[in-house]
């Protein structure tokens, strides 16, 4: 069932190399996208390898990572996917009998925006209704 | 498609990042928006837990072979 299974794959790399004797600093200093020279933080690292970060990095953020552990960026996105792209479903309160409206979001989702989800979704369709 | 009591269509759409998939349900149509966002691995994902709620309404039954059957049915 969605929602029961671990979702750590990222964190856990992380914890791996530091394991493996790399300190948050040793793994900081490696932490720079290759394309665009952007880095990734000390304390970002300890978050995530302590699964606090809520979001997932983007594809600069995970380029870095994967520079930092020295691993393929490939192996690093897919360990980002299977931990922040677990997926819940919840239906979306406040339509009227004859329509039901489901969204399934990613389970990282903080609980302040999925509150928003409602207003997310009427703003799309509003957006689609527009471009008809 | 004149005799059709239900139809299913599925569509991509232009998500929120952290949103998979939004299902709009109405009497004898199911529209299924997938995020254009994400890879076909995790489009399934999203599907199988957007179909999973959908169906724990309890709005829909099928015909098999001309019986009525559900996903909680004694025989299973």
């Amino acid at each position: 069932m969605v929602g029961s299974e671990r979702h750590d794959q990222l964190s856990r790399l992380v914890q791996e190399a530091q394991t493996a004797g790399d300190s948050y600093q040793d793994l900081a200093d490696r932490a720079i996208d290759p394309v665009t020279g952007a880095t990734v933080s000390k304390p970002y690292l300890h978050k995530l390898a302590r699964g606090q970060v809520a979001t997932a990095p983007g594809p600069v953020q995970l380029r870095a990572i994967a520079a930092a552990l020295r691993r393929p960026a490939a192996l690093v996105q897919r360990a980002a996917a299977e931990q922040f792209l677990g997926w819940v479903s919840d239906e979306v309160q406040g339509y009227d009998d004859d329509m039901r409206v489901i969204v399934t979001y990613a389970e990282a989702m903080p609980p302040a925006e999925r509150r928003r989800l409602r207003a997310t979704v009427e703003a799309w369709e509003r957006a689609r209704a527009e471009e008809r | 498609m004149g005799n059709t009591v239900i139809r299913i269509v599925y569509l991509l759409a232009p998500l929120e990042p952290d949103v998979g998939a939004v299902v709009r349900e109405r009497r004898g149509r199911v529209e299924v928006y997938l995020s254009d966002r994400h890879h076909t691995r995790d489009g399934v994902a999203a599907l199988n837990s957007a179909s999973e709620e959908l169906l724990a309404a309890g709005h829909w039954f099928q015909l098999w072979k001309g019986e009525i059957v559900s996903i909680r049915s004694p025989e299973h």
